[in-house]
C-alpha cells in the first residue's frame, strides 16, 4: 500500500485536484455575469480541456525536438502518444464548447476566430497522424513527423494565440463582445481553475505514459526476436 | 431553487470520476505488468 503510494502519488494528486474542482466548482460563489450566469462554472470543465491540450501538444513538440537532436526513437514514441492524448483533450474541448455555445449563443458554432482557430489546429494535428501512417520505416517516419510537429505547433500558436487577439467583435472571452475577460477572472474562481488545470495535465501525462507502454508491447509483438 | 440538490450533482460526478480513476489505475497496473514480462523475456 505504502509502496503503491510512493510510486503513484502524483497520479492520486492529479485525480485529487480534479475531484476538488468538481466539488468546489459547484459550491463556490461565482460572479453572476449577463447571459452566461451560472454556466460560467464551465470554466472548470471546458476551458481546462484546452489548456491541457496545449500542454500535451507542447510536450509533443519538445519530444520531437529531442528526437531530432538525439535520434533516440523513445522520444518519437512519446511525441506521438502526447499528440494522441492532446487530441483527445482537444476533441473534448470542441464538443463541450459546442454544447456550451448552443446553450449560450443559440448555435453550436459561430464564425469566430477563436473557434475556427481551434478547429484548424486540431485538423493540423490529425494531419500529423495521417502523415505518420503514410511512412512505414520507423526512423524516417520519426524524422519527418518531428519536423512536421514543429510547424504544427507554430500553427497552433498563430491560430489560437495570435489571430484571435487581433480580431474584435468575438463572442469568446478575452475579445470584444463577451461579458467576461481573461484578466479580471474572479479570485475565488482562480482557486478552482488552476488546480483543475494541474489535475488534468497530470492525468494527461499519466495517460501518455500508459500509451507509451502499450506502444512498447505492440512493438515487441510485431517484431518477434 | 433548493441549493442542497447540487450535492447530488457533485456526488454523481465524483462517482463517475472515481470510477474512471479506478479503471485507469487498474489499466496502468495491467499494462505495466505486461511491459515487465516483455522486458524479462528479452533477457
Amino acid at each position: 500500500m505504502v509502496g503503491f503510494i510512493r510510486k503513484n502519488w502524483w497520479k492520486l494528486l492529479g485525480v485529487g485536484f480534479i475531484l476538488y474542482s468538481i466539488i468546489a466548482g459547484f459550491l463556490i460563489e461565482v460572479p453572476d455575469l449577463p447571459i452566461i450566469r451560472q454556466s460560467i462554472r464551465n470554466l472548470f470543465f471546458h476551458v481546462v480541456m484546452w489548456f491541457t491540450m496545449m500542454v500535451m501538444l507542447g510536450t509533443s513538440l519538445v519530444r520531437s525536438l529531442r528526437y531530432l537532436s538525439t535520434f533516440d526513437i523513445k522520444h518519437d514514441v512519446y511525441a506521438i502518444q502526447s499528440v494522441n492524448v492532446g487530441l483527445f483533450f482537444g476533441m473534448m474541448g470542441i464538443v463541450t464548447g459546442m454544447e456550451w455555445a448552443n446553450f449560450t449563443w443559440g448555435t453550436p458554432w459561430t464564425n469566430d476566430p477563436q473557434l475556427n482557430g481551434a478547429a484548424i489546429t486540431i485538423l493540423a494535428y490529425f494531419a500529423y497522424l495521417v502523415l505518420r501512417r503514410s511512412i512505414d520505416e520507423e526512423n524516417k517516419r520519426a524524422r519527418i513527423a518531428a519536423v512536421y510537429n514543429v510547424f504544427a505547433f507554430v500553427m497552433l500558436i498563430v491560430f489560437i494565440g495570435i489571430l484571435p487577439k487581433l480580431s474584435d467583435g468575438s463572442l469568446h472571452p478575452g475579445k470584444g463582445g463577451s461579458p467576461m475577460t481573461v484578466t479580471n477572472l474572479d479570485v475565488t474562481m482562480r482557486l478552482v481553475f488552476y488546480p483543475a488545470i494541474a489535475g488534468w495535465i497530470i492525468v494527461g501525462y499519466w495517460l501518455t505514459g500508459i500509451r507509451v507502454k502499450m506502444d512498447t508491447i505492440r512493438q515487441h509483438l510485431d517484431n518477434p526476436e | 431553487m433548493e441549493e442542497t440538490k447540487i450535492f447530488v450533482v457533485i456526488a454523481v460526478l465524483s462517482t463517475v470520476l472515481l470510477g474512471l480513476a479506478g479503471y485507469l489505475f487498474w489499466l496502468d497496473r495491467r499494462v505495466t505488468k505486461m511491459e515487465k514480462e516483455i522486458k524479462n523475456n528479452k533477457n
